[in-house]
Formats: C-alpha cells, structure tokens, sequence
C-alpha cells in the first residue's frame, strides 16, 4: 500500500515537475491574463447595471413598477402577504429546480423533484473526484466522466430554458370557457391568486408546478369540503409547495373559490357548500 | 576643528528602502510571502486559467456593493421595499451600486459554471487536488444559498411567493427540513422574522463561510500549483529512483522514511522553485 502511493506521488510529480519546467513566472505571465480578464468582468457587470437602469427608466404614474427595460424592471409590485397576485418564480439560477416541479407534479413523485435529484446533484458534486479516480487527465481516456460533463450541463439548460418559457397567468376570471362560472365570485378570486401560475385552466395557465384543474380536481372532484381544506392549508402541510391561502383569504372566499374548482369538473355551476 | 565624532554620510536611498523591507521582513515575513507566491513558477497556462480570479474579484465587488448597500437598506417588511426605491431612486449613484451588486450576482453565479466547467474537463480535480475540488464546490453551494437569501430582501411580490414556494419545498425534506423551515420562517408566516433571518444569513453567515473556504481553496491552489492542459500523455512508469534496495525484512519500516523524503521534497516546492 505505502509502495503504490509512493510510486504514484512520484509518477505525478515527474510529470508535474516536466511541465512546470516549460512555465513562466506567475508574475508577469499568469497574472497578466488574469488582470486582463477581471478588468473586462467589471466592465461587463457595470455596462449590465448601466444598461438596466438606463432602459427601465423611473418609475412614475406612466411607468409603474414592473415596466420592463431591457434587463427587466427597477423594481417589482411590493410584496402583499395578504394577497397573492403573482407569479412566484425563482431566480434564473434556481429554474431547474423550478422546471424539476412542473415535471414530477404526481404528489408521489414530488419527492424526486424536491428531495432527490437535488440532493444526487451536490453529492455528486462535492464527491465528484473521489468517484472518478483515474490517474488519466485527457478527455480520450475518460469518455464516461466527458460524456456526464457534457450531458449535465445540457440537461439544466434544457430545464432552465422550460423553466423560464413558462406560461404565466390567465388575465381576468375567464378561466372557464362556461360564462355562468367565470361570473362566480370565486373566480375572480382565482385570477387574484394568480393561480393559473402553476395550475392549467380550461382556458390556458401553467403546466405545473400544480395539478391540472382543466377539468377540475381529479383528487376532490365536486367535494367542496375536501378541496377548501386543501386549499386553505391542507396542500401547504403535505409538503406539495403550494402556499396555505389561509393566510391571504378568508373561510368563505376559500370556500367560493372551492365552488369554482368543483364546477369546474362539471363544466357546470355547483351549488355554493355542495349539493 | 573636527567633530569629536564622526557623522556618517546620509544612506542612500537603496540603502534606506533595503532597510525598510528588512524591518518589515523581520517582523512580518510578508516580503518572502509575496515574492514566493508571485515569482513561483507555473505551468503554461492560458485564458481558461482566469476564471478562478474573476470569481475572487467578483466576490469582491459584491461584498463592497453589499456593504454599500447594508448602510441604507432596511430589513423590515415594512421598510424593505422602500429603502431598496430609495437606494434606486434618491441616494447619488445607489441605482449603480444596487445595480451591480443585482448582475454581479447572475455573472458571479455565471463565471461559477464556466470555472468548474474547465477544472472539469482539465481534469484538475484529479490527484492530488481532490480537497480543492471539494472546497470549490462546498463555496459553489453556498453562492447558490447567496441567491436564495438575497432574492427576498427585496421584498417584491414574485420574490415572496417564490420564497414561499422555497421553504415549503424545504420542509418537506426528511428529519431536517421542517426545523430548518421552521428556523428559516421564525414564525407562522413568512414576516419581520424571516426578513432579518435571510438578511443575517446572506450578509454574515454564508459570506463569512465563504471567506473561509476561498482562503482554504486558495491556499491548495498556491500549493498545489495550476493544471495545464492534458495534451500530453504522462510519463512512461519510471522506476522510482530511490527504490528500497532489496531488503529483505518487513516493509513499514522502509516505507515510512521513503514517504517522509517525498514529503519534505513536496513542501520544498510549494512556494517556488
């Protein structure tokens, strides 16, 4: 054993030593690419901070927040605890994870997007060389570990790219193709929740991360009880990532929304509370 | 009439700067420190090998920039959003402060792909630079934990609700995850709590850790010296020079001398040769 880390030390360092011998000096040489390049970083990050704030102008009553300028706006609306009138997106770094959620929706598989693969990514991450232990440094000899290096990367762009081309919210109560529920309260709630963010309607929004209610819910279909207790904190607790709209509205506004969903799966106006 | 004593002739001013490293060389030893690591040699290496110091300046920026930043802004949900328009809109150059803090985020997280992606493919991961793997990707992480935390100070309506989304996807993890929500929300709801919460952690705690782990990262990188391109085959197996001559009784002994000669050898060349 002491033979075989001996020889391999001296095996790297004969090598290591012969291409030290063909170097430079880090100062000049190294550190002149290096001031170079980190010069032109800075430079980038203060044309990207000049560009936004240039092209998204103040804001005012023309200009509200939210208005776009080439690198996005100033600011967004405030946060509102209250109510949720948005569309909850991560940062563009966090979209994969975002996409994974839209992918597994079932609440079974849930756990792969929110647990597994991440936790399978920084572990392969962290324990990456000690996976990979040839002594080999060219891509020829390493076709397996080249090929994880560039299939990794591929795929979080291809989710990260999914993940930003989400649709976003219906505009309005038209969530129904049925007038009769769109002219429920509880569709106007719907749209102030903003939840065709994450679930699909008869009418468009999200594949995911939520559940598709195209045709209602296919786990309460018309139990109103059942899916106002989801709603109000039920789905929160059971770990699927959707907010408790306990907190943002009151029982009986869950409740009219509740109605909404239930009719949903009739493409027919429910009585509000169930028959 | 001549001085009792004679005065000496003033120094020169090589004499005087010579003086001066000596006095500083005495009492610090940062002299030889920064000769060594400037003039030590390197392998050839090229524009890849510059990422890893755009990251450093990178950090930089954004620890001055978000210090710059830390002066005004309020972590309170009543007073977040507002001192983030003030710095925007009213402090003399806050929209570029702000503004390069905001991109130097996305470059920082961008530069952290590309740095990795070379060590990859070099292979600079391999033997012996395993730990500056690791603690390469041990800071990689806590950059991530930098954008998770930043993203709700700004208190906007799409930055809530994701963080909302984010700590109940992190309370579903087994054993952990519902203390950490728990210690990540402070109360019921995402409020005042969780905001001073994600401040303490995005200006303190994870940058304090990653200060630690680019000087460990560093230091492996200094001693370990750069990893050029692998376009050459390593050296045919060569017998090692200093072979243990037959000696026909047990091993442990022989070897442990052998490897404590490659040691010091190793650390001779750390710093240069």
């Amino acid at each position: 054993m002491a033979r075989k880390v001996i020889n391999r030390r001296v095996r790297y360092e004969t090598e290591y030593g012969a291409q030290k011998k063909e170097g430079h000096a880090f100062f000049p040489y190294a550190m002149f690419h290096d001031v170079v390049v980190n010069l032109l970083i800075v430079l980038i990050i203060v044309l990207m901070a000049v560009v936004w704030h240039a092209t998204a102008g103040p804001i005012n009553a023309s200009h509200p927040a939210g208005t776009n300028g080439w690198f996005g706006a100033l600011y967004e609306t405030k946060a509102n605890p209250a109510v949720a009138q948005t569309e909850p997106r991560p940062e563009w770094y966090f979209l994969f994870l975002f996409e994974l959620l839209r992918v597994f929706k079932q609440p079974w598989q849930l756990i792969f997007a929110t647990i597994i693969i991440p936790t399978l990514l920084m572990v392969m991450l962290i324990a990456w060389p000690f996976l990979d232990t040839g002594r080999d440094r060219r891509l020829s000899r390493r076709p397996a570990g080249v090929a994880l290096g560039l299939a990794t990367p591929a795929v979080l762009i291809a989710l990260t790219l999914a993940g930003a081309s989400a649709p976003g919210a219906i505009s309005g109560a038209n969530i129904s193709k049925n007038p009769a529920i769109n002219a429920l309260p509880g569709s106007q709630l719907i749209a102030d929740a903003a939840c065709a963010t994450c679930h699909t309607f008869p009418t468009g929004g999200a594949s995911g991360p939520g559940s598709s209610l195209a045709n209602g819910s296919t786990k309460y279909g018309t139990d109103q009880k059942g899916l106002a207790t989801w709603i109000g904190h039920l789905a929160n607790q059971s770990g699927t990532g959707m907010p408790a709209f306990d907190q943002s509205f009151n029982q009986q506004q869950i409740d009219q929304i509740a109605q909404v969903i239930a009719s949903l799966k009739t493409n027919s106006v429910q009585p509000l509370g169930g028959s | 009439m001549p001085s009792p004593i004679p005065i000496p002739p003033p120094p020169s001013p090589k004499q005087m700067v010579l003086a001066t490293e000596d006095w500083v060389e005495y009492r610090t030893g940062f002299p030889t420190l920064v000769r060594k690591f400037l003039f030590r040699k390197v392998p050839p290496t090229g524009w890849f090998h510059t990422l890893g110091s755009s990251l450093l300046t990178v950090f930089i920026l954004q620890a001055t920039t978000g210090a710059l930043l830390a002066m005004t802004y309020d972590p309170s949900p009543n007073g977040a959003y507002e001192s983030i328009r003030y710095i925007t809109d009213v402090q003399t150059l806050g929209w570029l402060v702000r503004g390069m803090h905001k991109w130097g985020a996305s470059v920082m997280v961008i530069l952290l792909f590309l740095h990795m992606g070379r060590t990859f493919f070099y292979g600079a991961y391999k033997y012996p630079r395993e730990m500056t793997w690791l603690t390469g990707s041990l800071i990689f992480i806590s950059v991530m934990g930098m954008g998770l935390t930043g993203y709700l100070l700004v208190w906007d309506e799409r930055a809530y609700w994701a963080s909302v989304v984010a700590i109940n996807i992190n309370g579903t993890a087994p054993v952990l995850g519902p203390f950490i929500s728990k210690f990540l929300l402070g109360g019921p709801v995402i409020g005042a709590q969780t905001i001073s919460r994600f401040y303490a952690l995005h200006m303190l705690l994870i940058p304090g850790a990653i200060i630690a782990l680019i000087f460990v990262h560093m230091w492996l990188v200094v001693k370990l010296g750069v990893t050029p391109w692998p376009s050459r085959p390593p050296e045919p197996e060569p017998e090692p020079a200093y072979e243990p001559q037959p000696q026909r009784h047990v091993d442990a002994p022989v070897a442990v001398p052998v490897t404590a000669a490659a040691e010091q050898r190793e650390v001779q060349e750390v710093g240069g040769d």
